[in-house]
C-alpha cells in the first residue's frame, strides 16, 4: 500500500472527497434544468393556445410544442457535459408525470371539459408546477 | 482475536491523489465529459488519460468515446463495481478517522 493514513490524514481525505463531490454536483445538470424550464413553459402555454386557437389552426400549438420540446431534448442529449448521479431516476419520474398531465390536459380541453376555464387553469398550472418541481429536484440532487 | 485494522480495507488504486480526486468527482455523476474533469481537477490531459486508463483496467472506471459532429468527446463514469469499491474505501477512511 502506498499510503497508510493517520486519523488526521483520513479526515482530510474525507473532507477532500466531500468537497470534490459537492463541486462536481454544483457544475452539473444546468442543461437538464434549463430543459425542464423550457418544457414547462412550452407545454403550459401550448395548452392555453390549444384552448383558444380557431379550429382550423388546432394543430399549430401541438406542432410548436413538440418542435420546441424535441429541440430541447436534442440539445440536452448532444451538449450536456455532465450528468448528475440519480438523474435517470429523477428525469424519468418528472417526464412521466409531465406526460400524464399533458395527455390529460389535451384530452380535457378537446373532449372532457371543452371551453371550461377552470380546467385550463388547473391543467396549465399543474404542468408548470410539475416541471418546476422537477427542475428544483435536479438542482438540489 | 483482534479485529483487522481498517487500513487493510483501503484500495491501493485509490490512495493515489489524482485517482482519489478523479473517483470522488465521478462518484457525484452518472457520467461526465473528460474536459469537465480536466478543468475541475486542474491536471494535464496526459495525466488524466493515464490515470483514467489505469482505473479502467481495474474495472473501476468506464471510458466511452464518441463524436458530436467532427468533434471527438470522451465520457468517464464509475462502473457499479467502482462505486462499491469507492464506498468501501470511504468507509475504511471513516473508520480510521474515528480511531
Amino acid at each position: 500500500m502506498s499510503e497508510q493514513p493517520t486519523p488526521e490524514r483520513a479526515r482530510e481525505l474525507l473532507e477532500q472527497a466531500a468537497r470534490t463531490d459537492s463541486t462536481t454536483r454544483a457544475g452539473s445538470s444546468w442543461p437538464q434544468i434549463a430543459g425542464l424550464f423550457g418544457l414547462g413553459a412550452a407545454s403550459s402555454l401550448g395548452l392555453v393556445a390549444l384552448a383558444y386557437v380557431p379550429h382550423e389552426l388546432i394543430a399549430l400549438p401541438l406542432v410548436l410544442v413538440f418542435v420546441w420540446v424535441g429541440a430541447l431534448f436534442a440539445f440536452i442529449a448532444l451538449f450536456s457535459r455532465a450528468i448528475k448521479r440519480g438523474f435517470g431516476r429523477r428525469w424519468t419520474a418528472t417526464i412521466l408525470a409531465w406526460g400524464v398531465l399533458w395527455v390529460a390536459g389535451v384530452c380535457g380541453i378537446y373532449w372532457w371539459f371543452p371551453g371550461q376555464v377552470w380546467f385550463l387553469v388547473a391543467a396549465s398550472t399543474a404542468l408548470t408546477v410539475v416541471t418546476l418541481l422537477g427542475a428544483w429536484l435536479e438542482a438540489r440532487g | 482475536m483482534s479485529e483487522e485494522h481498517p487500513r487493510h480495507q483501503l484500495l491501493d488504486a485509490l490512495t493515489h491523489p489524482v485517482r482519489f480526486s478523479l473517483v470522488a468527482a465521478l462518484n457525484a455523476t452518472e457520467s461526465v465529459e473528460f474536459g469537465v474533469v480536466h478543468d475541475q481537477l486542474q491536471i494535464t490531459d496526459s495525466v488524466l488519460s493515464r490515470q483514467a486508463a489505469q482505473l479502467e483496467e481495474l474495472g473501476i472506471v468506464a471510458i466511452r468515446k464518441g463524436y458530436i459532429g467532427k468533434r471527438p468527446r470522451t465520457w468517464l463514469s464509475l462502473t457499479p463495481d467502482g462505486r462499491a469499491q469507492w464506498a468501501r474505501h470511504l468507509a475504511a477512511l471513516q473508520a480510521i478517522a474515528d480511531m
